[in-house]
């Protein structure tokens, strides 16, 4: 359909949906190949079983369920990250929320097939219902990941339903798919009060749920005795670790869908400043997290404990781990601590660098501690086969697919938080201002210095 | 498509995630039971249990009190 100017002034909002060009469907073609590529993998893995897969004894968890941690970890960039900034009241996260809560929602999908992937017969995963034992982490994981993926879904949805009521009203496309999911919504000041309301509770509740999995996920690992695993920082650890790949994750999305959908008035350098300053902290934060874990390990110098400990630091692992410290530590230290380097380039590199590295955290996490197992066994070799490199290849096409797809339904700013901020913000603001400041400064003062400012 | 359809299409969508929170719930009552004759740590799986449904019922909750209130709240006629 032909792209309708209404002559809002946020139209370029709307026109990713109304309007696609050739590259979109290039690149489309090219991600449901590798999509296809790897499902026909999977496929095959089902007809001959996981010995397709680089997995054998002792390495009996690997690339499957490295990506799954690595998945829900990402997951945290959206409903957790947009659920403080609103609760904290950043007027800056406006432009920002809706991309972040997209991610989580089409990661936590892909990230929860991951261990029905890592099965060699699936229908296995029917014994749970049956037979689940719920004091088991597994389970609770189960149970956890499905409520998060609830929860931000209906917390993507609530501030979903005035843009989608935007859409049903300006005509053209799927006037009926946005008439059912408007829910109604006309804009009064009754329905607005119910949708904030509503917000303000998920937003409250989706906090803990999200922390709630991340730390179930490493209590999967850390309530085994093995070594290099059976540590109590574990659950904190490894929800420092998911907020800190959200973060990049977030800032890759927001950098590439800035520059595909020409949203530069929308997603100022600004943003991106403190986005960065917020991956900054969380870098240092793992660093802080990550030498406590392994300092501690080495301080004991149990002869188990150092058997996994030596193969990270200079053994089979230790390149990958090196890597890990560089991704994770020395290159977004290097860029984001420096103002010069600190610009969109400079951010994206540092995010790339550090999804990678969390990614390389997930593995140096799982493989090495099966790779030495307790028992007088030699040391497991684990090589990922094409299967496994497809299916997460796949995996990411997944991701991109979904994210492209949401974009050409639903837009991809909120804009009616846009609208309200112009509205609202500078008045909030000011507001706030003359509760933090001593003396009593006048209201119109105040505002006027904020207006000023902008 | 009529607006007496569109409701209905919406009330369905609305009915899936009660649908989830009730087979959550009957899910871990059958496990709890499963834990109660096996002898197996009935009392953390029924504390887990409690938690972890109360918060689908809340979500669910949530979705109905925007459904409705949107619904009731909105102009009449329009």
């Amino acid at each position: 359909m032909a792209y309708q100017n209404l002559n809002d002034e946020d139209e370029v909002l709307f026109k990713p949906i109304y309007e696609t060009g050739r590259g979109f469907y290039v690149l489309v073609a090219i991600l449901v190949a590798i999509f296809l590529f790897g499902l026909g993998c999977y496929i095959r893995q089902l007809i001959l079983g996981l010995g397709v897969t680089g997995m054998d004894e002792p390495v009996t968890w690997a690339f499957y369920i490295v990506d799954f941690v690595f998945f829900i970890g990402i997951s945290h960039a959206g409903t957790l990250i947009s659920a403080i900034l609103r609760l904290s009241k950043a007027e800056w996260r406006r432009p920002i929320t809706r991309m972040a809560e997209v991610i989580t929602g089409i990661v936590l999908a892909i990230g929860g097939l991951h261990p029905i992937i890592d099965l060699g017969r699936p229908d296995r995963i029917l014994h749970l219902f049956e037979r689940g034992r719920l004091q088991s982490p597994l389970l609770w994981d189960v149970t956890s990941v499905t409520a998060y993926f609830t929860a931000s879904t209906i917390y993507l949805y609530l501030p979903l339903i005035p843009d989608i009521a935007l859409l049903r009203d300006r005509g053209g496309k799927l006037q009926n798919f946005y008439k059912i999911l408007a829910w109604g919504y006309q804009g009064t000041a009754k329905q607005k009060h119910t949708l904030e309301r509503a917000i303000s509770i998920l937003m409250v509740m989706v906090i803990p749920i999200a922390i709630s999995v991340h730390t179930i996920i490493a209590w999967i690992f850390s309530m085994t005795l093995q070594p290099g695993w059976h540590s109590t920082i574990f659950g904190p650890y490894f929800v420092v670790g998911a907020i800190y790949s959200g973060i990049a994750a977030l800032l890759i999305v927001m950098i590439v869908f800035r520059k595909a959908y020409h949203f530069e008035d929308y997603l100022k350098e600004i943003h991106f400043q403190y986005l960065g300053t917020l991956l900054l902290i969380m870098s240092l934060l793992w660093t802080y997290f990550t030498f406590a874990e392994y300092l501690t390990a080495f301080y004991g110098h149990e002869p188990e404990e150092m058997r996994v400990f030596l193969y990270k630091f200079t053994g089979g692992y230790a390149p990958f781990f090196w890597l890990m410290v560089f991704c994770n530590f020395l290159l977004p230290i290097i860029i984001l601590s420096n103002r010069k380097l600190k610009k969109l380039p400079g951010i994206l590199v540092a995010s790339i660098g550090v999804v990678i590295g969390m990614w390389l955290e997930r593995l140096i996490i799982v493989i090495p501690t099966l790779a030495n197992p307790r028992l007088p066994y030699p040391t497991g070799i684990y090589i990922p086969s094409v299967t496994e490199i497809s299916i997460f290849a796949a995996a990411l096409s997944a991701f991109a697919l979904g994210f492209m797809g949401f974009s050409k339904l639903f837009p991809l700013i909120s804009i009616w938080e846009i609208k309200e901020g112009r509205l609202q913000s500078v008045h909030e603001v000011s507001k706030r201002l003359r509760e933090y400041l001593p003396g009593h400064p006048e209201e119109k003062q105040v505002e006027a210095s904020v207006k000023a400012e902008i | 498509m009529k607006d007496r359809t569109i409701y209905i299409v919406q009330f369905i969508t609305l009915s899936f995630v009660w649908i989830l929170a009730v087979s959550i719930t009957w899910w871990f009552i059958h496990l709890v039971i499963v834990a109660s004759e096996l002898k197996d740590a009935q009392t953390a799986s029924i504390s887990i249990s409690i938690l972890a449904v109360t918060i689908f019922w809340i979500l669910a909750g949530v979705l109905s009190y925007v459904f409705f209130g949107l619904h009731r709240n909105a102009k009449a006629g329009a």
